[in-house]
């Protein structure tokens, strides 16, 4: 009966959400031949963004898959999108604070997790690309970390034995172009979508309120209730009902007084800008150490100790960081429990799954 | 919820995706010829400050009624509840929920349908919304909790959500004033003649923001600025509350 209850309210949610798609996703139809890709998301998440020029095929995502773990792209064939954004760390560079591209040169950015970018509408720390099209031309001719040039890259897959192909299969083409390089990627990112957690299985997919924290019952509940009450995350890291644990907007988190890189700042030259950078999902966040967008933060222990007492003072400090700047005075107990909740948000049917995986 | 009944639920979502997205494709766009007795209204909302339309995250400040110089990096509010109120005193209701967000320009119409044709004397709006629907939860639509306008338990929406930077002495810092909660709940109406005939018509609606921070309370930044209507802050949430009342005006309908 519950269970009947509970397959009616999701199919009452999946009627409105498809209401809503008809309007916002405005899908042209998939490539001749091509097979549309059953594209289901959960229904305690928003409407993902799928551009018109790009709907979803299951050609076009395994066409995706194979190129994001093939080196053909980088410059002399050794390095690929995975050897950056490995599964097994949230699509994280293994622990790593900065890349090393294929020149050993190394980047001063962490790499970025790679988790329900389906939602983002701005991508790199910073915001410079407003498409993960657009995102997936970058590294590519980076010289700091594939360095290839486009028409190399574009002649290399040509002269392959597969792939025109399989291009041919996802976009009625066999002509080969950077841009639908970019879109076969951009439609395998946005299948790696992650809300199978523990937080999730206990409270999101049985869509129980989360007002538990009233009167908490655990570590992960009291870690629940510094996080969305007194701790001021939820600000940026989503309210309740906005579970994707970003707000997907840009905040001077107070790292530093004296910034140096400029984050946000860089892209639109507004010094009101300066060091702004994209807050991260939160999600799978115990695999993507180190953290922030220089790695400085080797634990979550670390970072919660930030928030706690190490708030920096600058002329672009949030505003929603104004009751941090004056310290959480969380206790060890609080702390502990605000990384058993941050532990929560852990997957491992997404850093597991064979689905992403280089095979 | 078990995982299989999850996927079996993940296909049914897919299934309905494809169909509506296919249907979408086949949808006739234009819009049924209006019926002769009924018109439309839109109402076109800018967000200025004293005159000039506001900046996000602007470099040169503004100053307010205090003297404070501050600039607005985000600034959104709920318009709900539009009424609109014929010479004969009769009412259309409109059971709207809008946020407007000023440096959203897509986010600043809200387009009544099927308005009867007649003369009309007034427009009534909620700034901010109901307590009925304050206290549902994340909602579809403008009400979604992604708009980050809400709070997280039973406190409800923010209905003004007004943040930014601002000097002090010789550095800069923040402001945030989160105006919400149901006591704070402005029922506004803006006298103003206009009349429908079967036509679209627009209201043109002007927020300065200067009002925020006078009439009847002149707002000192400096004194409070952190103010997220918390038992605590009444007093002062009360009081920007109460200049918001006639933070919008309707310059024309036509
Ligand atoms: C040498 C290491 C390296 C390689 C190779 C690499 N990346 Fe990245 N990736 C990074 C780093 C570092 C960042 C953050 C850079 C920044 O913000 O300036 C990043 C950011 C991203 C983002 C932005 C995520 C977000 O949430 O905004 C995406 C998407 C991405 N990479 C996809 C790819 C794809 C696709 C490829 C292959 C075509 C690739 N990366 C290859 C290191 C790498
Ligand atoms: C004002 C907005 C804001 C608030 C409030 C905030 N965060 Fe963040 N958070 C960010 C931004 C922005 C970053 C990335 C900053 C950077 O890399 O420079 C971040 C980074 C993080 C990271 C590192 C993630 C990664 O992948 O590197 C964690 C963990 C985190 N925040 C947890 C929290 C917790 C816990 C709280 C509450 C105590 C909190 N945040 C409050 C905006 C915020």
């Amino acid at each position: 009966m519950k269970n009947t209850l509970i397959k009616a309210a999701f199919l009452v949610a999946a009627t409105t959400l498809f209401l809503y798609s008809c309007k916002q996703v405005d899908q042209e139809p998939t490539p001749a031949g091509a097979t549309p890709y059953p594209f289901g998301v959960p229904s305690f998440f928003s409407l993902p963004i799928i551009p018109a020029d790009n709907p979803m095929t299951v050609e076009g995502v395994s066409l995706g898959k194979r190129l994001f773990y093939d080196d053909v792209l980088s410059g002399n064939n050794t390095q690929n999108c995975g050897s950056c954004h490995n599964p097994t760390f949230a699509f994280t560079d293994n622990g790593l604070q900065f890349s090393t591209g294929i020149d050993k040169k190394m980047g001063d950015r962490n790499s970025m997790p790679l988790i329900n970018l389906a939602w983002e509408k701005d991508f790199f720390w910073d915001g410079r690309a407003k498409t993960l099209e657009e995102q997936a031309l970058g590294p590519v001719e980076n010289p700091i970390e594939m360095h290839e040039q486009w028409p190399n890259a574009v002649s290399e897959l040509m002269a392959n034995s597969e792939y025109p192909a399989l291009f041919e299969k996802a976009f009625g083409t066999r002509v080969i172009t950077k841009e639908l390089v970019a879109k076969a990627i951009a439609q395998f990112e946005r299948t790696m979508i992650s809300s199978n957690s523990t937080f999730d299985i206990d409270y999101l997919i049985p869509s129980r309120t989360l007002d538990v924290i009233k009167n908490p019952q655990n570590a992960i509940e009291r870690g629940m209730k510094i996080f969305y009450e007194h701790g001021d995350c939820w600000h940026c890291h989503g309210t309740v009902g906005d579970y994707l644990f970003t707000d997907r907007d840009f905040h001077n988190n107070g790292l530093d007084s004296i910034i140096i890189d400029k984050g946000l700042e860089n892209v639109t030259k507004n010094p009101m800008d300066r060091g702004k950078f994209k807050t991260p999902t939160l999600r799978n966040v115990e695999f993507s150490a180190p953290y922030m967008h220089d790695g400085r933060f080797k634990t979550l222990e670390e970072v919660i100790e930030h928030y706690n007492s190490g708030v920096k003072k600058s002329t672009t400090l949030d505003p929603n960081m104004k009751e941090l700047a004056k310290g959480l005075n969380l206790s060890a107990g609080d702390k502990q429990d605000l990384l058993q909740f941050l532990v929560s948000l852990s997957d491992k049917t997404f850093i597991n799954n064979p689905k992403f995986k280089e095979q | 919820m078990h995982k299989k009944q999850f996927k079996i639920i993940f296909t049914i979502l897919a299934g309905a995706m494809l169909f509506s997205i296919s249907s979408c494709n086949k949808e006739d766009t234009k819009p049924d010829p209006l019926p002769k007795t009924k018109g439309i209204l839109t109402l076109q909302f800018s967000n200025t400050f004293d005159g000039t339309l506001l900046t996000k995250n602007a470099a040169t400040f503004y100053t307010n009624a205090a003297g404070n110089e501050f600039n607005v990096s985000t600034f959104r509010y709920y318009i709900s509840n539009v009424e609109l109120t014929k010479i004969d005193g009769s009412k259309v209701y409109y059971p709207v929920y809008k946020l407007i967000d000023a440096f959203e320009e897509s986010s600043q119409k809200l387009t009544l349908l099927e308005v009867p044709n007649g003369d009309y004397k007034a427009i009534s709006y909620f700034i901010g919304i109901d307590s009925t629907r304050n206290h549902s939860g994340p909602q579809e639509g403008d009400l979604s909790a992604t708009t980050g306008m809400l709070w997280t338990w039973a406190s409800g929406y923010l209905f003004l959500k007004l943040e930014g930077f601002y000097k002090d002495g010789a550095s800069q810092t923040s402001y945030r004033y989160h105006i919400g909660t149901d006591e704070f709940l402005n029922k506004v109406t803006s006298p103003i003649s206009y009349s429908i005939q079967g036509t679209q018509k627009n209201a043109f609606m002007v927020c300065n923001l200067a009002e925020f921070f006078k009439n009847p309370t002149t707002f000192d930044i400096k004194s409070d600025d952190d103010i997220q209507s918390f038992p605590n802050e009444k007093k002062e949430a009360g009081e920007l509350a109460a200049n918001m009342a006639d933070m919008i005006t309707v310059l024309k309908i036509e």
